[in-house]
């Protein structure tokens, strides 16, 4: 057998050619898996890959990825995003800069009813964007506020990333939701904080608004406009924590909330469901299929001792656990800049689960820090789904940009890392109080 | 009509059949899930096969499903080289649709050797109801050589692979939902 | 001369099993043949726990450390090694061990080693939120994690199963989702069990073997002593890890004891029944689990009943 590093160089270095190639992610995947499988098994291990990928295929716990990106497709397409929208509009105070609050706020909200930061995303590009453009918004700090609002649906339960690092990892995934509701929302509320005041130093970012009248009756409304959501998180969140639904069911739960709330606002019919339903099944297939692409990679490289090696490597650097935890958090932060989230996930987390049990981090601290980590990939330059799907929802931006908007929020969210470093309350309170 | 314009009619709708079973699947997965929920907890008997099916059924939905991927060009990819030097595209487009149809297609003909194992072993699911393996596998086989067709012909100009919906850079309007 | 193998396991070193089976007769090769015979470990992380069977009758790895429950969709021979009394020198006196080697040479396999997990009738444990209730129904409306197994002890006593995947058994005896949740006793501790549950059922019960092969060409080009040395220490591990493993199965009761959890009984009658109630649906099971071996599992059975082994 070669040395680990050997294979594992040329694994990583042949997958990155490729990607930058613009071949699809699972071919790129699939030509290193085969070629490696002829080269350090033979033509025997052809039927491992199969099986390989027959096994990741039918693990129940991925079947969220589906069911999750269902339940935004009938929320987008039955028009309630829209509702949500007018809603929080109404609520929101008025203030010098109230759009970027409007903006995090709406995306907050998104993110406790979808688990997918990318869903968020094009859905904010295409209703909100071209508002705040209208009225005068900075745009750059305007598109800085949806790319920093979209990574919290991965971070506020629900969250198929965090069923995907729990399924992984083995923690509580009931842990894990819960330990992401308060950096969510701390997160959040730092976004608004930086927001308001750069606003103050600098009033250009942000024109004065028209007053307009809202009334206590239009916020009640606006506030019972709000109550057919809570249902969805209800049937998501809430079943979790009564011991109705494992984390896995929740999310089929969630789509009849969600089905029952396009009811409510009389938008449901046949032909929206079974858009929402083909449409679902067909990204979830895209995505599976670069999962199961990227299992037997990582199998692939277990095999070659490679994942072996780096942990003993890793683990025999006697650093003290704050510079491990730093170094835990680089690795998928710069890798993040350039490849895939899921497929990194796979590869790191076998790696880190042994490291972990050497410094004695709290496994579920620990794993929403590389949860919102993870995220953060969606929007650091060059390579973001987010930033993709935000500009593909608002051609009328620059991709230039959208790279620079990003920095801001990806610092403010290194930021709130930091303070969840200092303070781990923030994560761990709630999931201590269900335990 | 020409025989492989025929022969593409046919793929073209075989690669529909498999659009509609993945669709029906995620139905019957939501339904599975929601049926166990009811059942364990409302009516204390819970269903000893639904775990079982939802996974089975996932694994059929996801791979019966690829083949209209494909075709719909929904595949993720990162365009970074095509963004930045224009010339490229279209070798590159060339090329991919080229690693496309050989990677898919030898693929293929791994899932079929190994679903012809399954069958003729009569290997079962380790489930509480066993049902044959190659039930799940022969999908595998289904996915990737319905692809390498599509890859196929569209390196043989006899098909393009259009964005129908999912998000490229710059290209056509997202739909939600999209990747994580 | 050298001689390098690779052996695929269905755990990582977190199971116990691993430690006493597996890198117990790695050592005791490596003791008994000087050093000249290496065995490197490698585990689910290369290739899923329910798929490790094909790659050691192809050679990929040279050798397999599993439970029988893992190839049942292949074969359910050596399933039935659950309904048979958990001692492995019996299995050897009266043909056992033999006939299911010869059903792993179908498969390009030999057996090595069958190990009878902790040598009584007590591997498992079930950990309730709640202690039973009086009655001949003490598991009345009680949902209890585990697989069809388990069905002869929980159904009869009016609990019913639920199919939990592996990595929400803690949130879900957490939450209720489950009231219960079936189990082998050494590495309870270690999930954490004793956090979500305050109870263990008491019998203990159940038997689970766990079995080394060796690919059979592999096999077959060792030099003769080299074999000797693979084939002894094979039976030596069948003791030593039975014992091995009786011992850290004490040492978690005593644990979960001294963490606050408590024992709760199921009425004397039905416990003295439930270990050959479990044996006859293991019967069933490795029959129904594979219809292209239910003839040979039903001539072990027959020979069990010669011995008395079997109802
Ligand atoms: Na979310
Ligand atoms: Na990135």
């Amino acid at each position: 057998m070669l040395d680990w590093y050997i294979p594992l160089s040329i694994g990583l270095i042949a997958l990155v050619a490729l990607f930058m190639t613009g071949m699809p992610i699972f071919l790129g995947f699939l030509a290193v898996i085969v070629t490696g499988v002829f080269w350090l098994m033979g033509p025997a291990g052809f039927g491992m890959v199969i099986n390989s990928m027959y096994d990741t295929g039918t693990t129940a716990s991925l079947g969220t990825i589906p069911l999750f990106i269902l339940l935004g497709e009938i929320l987008f397409r039955s028009g309630c995003v829209q509702v949500l929208m007018d809603s929080i509009d109404t609520l929101v105070g008025r203030m010098r800069g109230r759009q970027y609050v409007l903006s995090i706020s709406l995306s907050t909200v998104l993110g406790a009813l979808s688990g997918s930061a990318m869903a968020v995303g094009a859905m904010m590009g295409r209703s909100l964007l071209p508002v705040m453009q209208a009225k005068g918004y900075d745009t750059k700090l305007s598109i800085g506020t949806i790319l920093g609002g979209s990574c919290l649906a991965p971070v506020i339960p629900p969250s198929l990333l965090a069923i995907i690092i729990g399924t992984l990892a083995n923690v509580s995934i009931s842990s894990l939701l819960l330990g992401g509701v308060g950096p969510g929302l701390f997160l959040a509320v730092l976004f608004v904080a930086a927001c308001l005041i750069r606003v103050r130093l600098n009033p250009a970012l942000a024109p004065e608004e028209e007053p307009v009248i809202v009334t206590a009756r239009d916020r009640l409304r606006a506030l019972a406009g709000l109550l057919p959501f809570t249902l969805i998180i209800f049937m998501v969140i809430g079943l979790i924590m009564l011991g109705i639904a494992t984390p896995s069911e929740s999310a089929a739960t969630g789509v009849v909330g969600g089905i029952v709330t396009a009811a409510w606002y009389r938008k449901l019919s046949l032909r929206m469901l079974f858009d929402s339903f083909a449409e679902a099944a067909k990204l979830a297939s895209v995505i599976l299929l670069i999962l199961v692409s990227a299992v037997m990679f990582t199998q692939l490289l277990a095999f070659t001792g490679a994942i072996g090696g780096l942990t003993r490597l890793v683990t025999t650097l006697e650093v003290n656990a704050w510079v491990m935890l730093f170094l835990l958090m680089l690795l998928p932060f710069v890798l993040c800049m350039f490849i895939d989230q899921l497929g990194l996930m796979l590869i790191l987390i076998p790696i880190y689960v042994p490291i972990l049990g050497v410094y004695d981090f709290d496994p579920v601290w620990f794993w929403v820090l590389f949860l919102i980590n993870i995220t953060l990939g969606a929007i650091t330059p060059p390579f973001g789904y987010v930033m993709f799907a935000l500009k593909a929802a608002a051609p009328q931006v620059a991709m230039r940009d959208i790279f620079r908007a990003s920095w801001m929020f990806v610092g403010l969210t290194l930021l709130g890392m930091l303070v969840m470093v200092l303070a781990p309350g923030i994560v761990t309170f709630l999931p201590d109080q269900f335990r | 009509m020409t025989i492989p314009a025929r022969l593409g009619r046919l793929h073209d709708g075989l690669t529909d059949a498999g659009f509609l079973i993945g669709t029906l699947g995620l139905f019957l997965m939501v339904a599975i899930y929601c049926a166990e929920v009811v059942a364990r907890y409302f009516l204390g008997r819970p269903l000893d096969w639904a775990n079982d099916s939802f996974a089975n059924i996932l694994c059929v939905s996801v791979f019966a499903m690829v083949p209209h991927a494909t075709r719909a060009a929904a595949h993720i990819e990162i365009n970074v080289l095509p963004e930045l030097v224009p010339a490229l595209r279209r070798p590159l487009a060339k090329l991919g649709a080229l690693a496309g149809t050989v990677i898919c297609a030898f693929v293929a003909w791994m899932a079929w050797s190994e679903t012809l194992r399954h069958m003729a072993m009569g290997i079962l699911t380790e489930q509480n109801h066993p049902v044959p393996v190659w039930w799940m596998s022969v999908w595998i086989t289904w996915a990737f050589a319905g692809s390498a067709l599509y890859f196929l012909r569209a390196l043989t100009g006899h098909a393009a692979l259009r964005p129908l919906s999912f998000v490229r850079p710059g290209d056509v309007t997202p739909q939600p939902g999209g990747s994580v | 001369q050298e001689v390098s193998l690779r052996m695929i396991g269905g755990w990582d070193d977190r199971f116990d099993g691993t430690v006493a089976i597996a890198a117990a007769f790695g050592a005791c090769v490596a003791e008994q043949s000087a050093g000249r015979i290496a065995i490197t470990q490698s585990g689910p992380e290369v290739i899923p726990p329910n798929q490790q069977f094909d790659p050691v009758s192809r050679g990929i790895f040279d050798l397999g450390f599993t439970t029988p429950i893992y190839f049942l969709g292949t074969t359910g021979v050596p399933s039935a090694f659950f309904a048979l009394p958990p001692d492995s020198e019996l299995w050897r006196a009266r043909g056992y061990w033999d006939f299911a080697d010869q059903e792993m040479q179908r498969f390009g396999q030999r057996l090595v080693a069958f190990t009878a997990g902790t040598g009584e009738g007590d591997f498992y444990q079930i950990v309730m939120r709640q202690p039973v209730v009086e009655g001949d129904r003490p598991l009345d409306g009680l949902k209890i994690r585990g697989n069809n197994y388990y069905a002869p002890l929980v159904v009869p006593l009016g609990g019913s199963l639920v199919n939990v995947p592996g990595g929400e058994i803690y949130s879900a005896l957490e939450r209720g989702v489950v009231d219960g949740a079936a189990y082998p006793i050494a590495g309870m501790q270690r999930l954490g069990m004793h956090e979500v549950t305050g109870y263990m059922l008491r019998p203990r019960f159940g038997t689970s073997p766990f079995l080394i092969t060796m690919n059979q060409a592999r096999f077959d080009g060792l030099a003769a002593e080299d074999q000797q040395v693979i084939l002894d220490c094979g039976h030596q591990i069948e003791g030593s890890s039975t014992a091995e493993l009786s011992r850290l199965s004490e040492e978690t009761i005593a644990a979960l004891l001294e963490l606050g959890m408590q024992e709760t009984a199921l009425p004397e009658a039905i416990a003295a029944r439930v270990n050959a109630d479990l044996a006859a649906g293991s019967w069933q099971t490795a029959l129904d689990g594979n219809a292209q071996s239910a003839e040979r599992v039903e001539a072990l059975r027959a020979m069990a009943r010669q011995h008395g082994d079997a109802e």
